[in-house]
């Protein structure tokens, strides 16, 4: 029974946080997708789904990206953080700060008293 | 020189079922999709690796199913399902032939007006079977009707039989009735399995 919820929890989670964890990828440098998606090893349930999301990204206006020669291989789509991008960023860091935390102390919480 | 390896041939099998599981999407984003992917799939498969290495880049990327549900949830398309035209055609062409015809008739118009199906499904649940079940039972009735033996004769003196088939043209036409009698079944389970709703 703890699995299924287990399983389930964990997608709905996923689904929340990865845009802000491309976000902050984005943020240390530009990425092509191949990369980006190698950054985000773990966070990802199928590395195909990214691709969707850059696309909500963009149309947010917290992405933005452009063809350009890479210095070895064919054209690539770099992806780079707007300014938009950066404050939502820094929104979302702070934010899940005070969640975590208050998820953290609810849970200990929870363990000592059982 | 230009030698296609194994790998090649399940990368370029997952980009057709791709191809195939983006149809719903609008031109421009599907395009921009599908030339993400590939560029991905460059960058994970270099040219010259091997079955083991596409495979596991492929199962990383993920089923083609999965990202295109992910990009239709994105650009708010409704998940594409069958309308009530959709299932009523679908009955209309399995059991509408036992009304007198006519009502495979309706499930065919259904079938035609219905934007749910391409053109290539409703030529197959149009020809598949004409009449669907009540053509393929009044068909079966109609041959074994033909292959009933009648005999007679005077007492005494061996029997004399006329009609009938021969053992081999039996199974054959066995054979051919309970193929009549599954293809509608498996129209109407193929049709019901490829509707999708129009585009909102």
């Amino acid at each position: 029974m703890w699995c299924m919820v287990d399983a389930n929890a964990t997608s709905q989670l996923r689904r929340g946080v990865l845009e802000y964890c491309v976000l902050a990828v984005l943020a240390e440098d530009e990425r092509y997708g191949y990369e980006l998606v190698s950054a985000l090893d773990g966070v990802l349930s199928s590395e195909g789904t990214i691709y969707p999301l850059l696309g909500r990204l963009r149309k947010e206006r917290w992405v933005e990206s452009s063809w350009r020669e890479s210095e070895s291989g064919p054209p690539r789509r770099y992806y780079r953080l707007t300014a938009a991008g950066h404050d939502a960023l820094e929104r979302f860091a702070r934010e899940w700060e005070r969640f975590r935390d208050a998820v953290d102390e609810i849970l200990e919480g929870r363990v000592r008293t059982w | 020189m230009v030698t296609a390896t194994r790998a090649d041939e399940l990368v370029r099998a997952y980009l057709r079922a791709l191809r195939a599981a983006t149809r719903e999407l609008p031109r421009n984003e599907r395009a921009e999709l599908l030339a993400q992917i590939e560029e991905h799939l460059r960058d994970a498969i270099p040219s010259g690796a091997g079955e083991a290495e596409a495979r596991t880049a492929l199962e990383r990327l993920g089923d083609p199913e999965e990202i295109v549900a992910e990009e239709i949830e994105r650009l708010g398309i409704p998940r594409p399902r069958a309308g009530a035209l959709e299932w009523t055609a679908i009955i209309l062409l399995l059991l509408g032939g036992f009304l007198a015809g006519v009502g495979w008739v309706a499930g065919a118009v259904m079938l035609w007006s219905s934007r749910a199906w391409s053109m290539r499904e409703k030529l197959i649940g149009t020809l598949l079977v004409p009449g669907g079940l009540g053509a393929a039972v009044f068909a079966s009735l109609l041959l074994a009707s033909d292959g009933i033996q009648t005999c007679g004769g005077i007492a005494g003196q061996p029997m004399h039989c006329t009609g009938g088939w021969s053992a081999s043209h039996s199974v054959l036409i066995i054979a051919v009735l309970i193929l009549l009698v599954l293809t509608p079944i498996a129209t109407a389970v193929f049709l019901a399995r490829h509707a999708r709703a129009p585009r909102v």
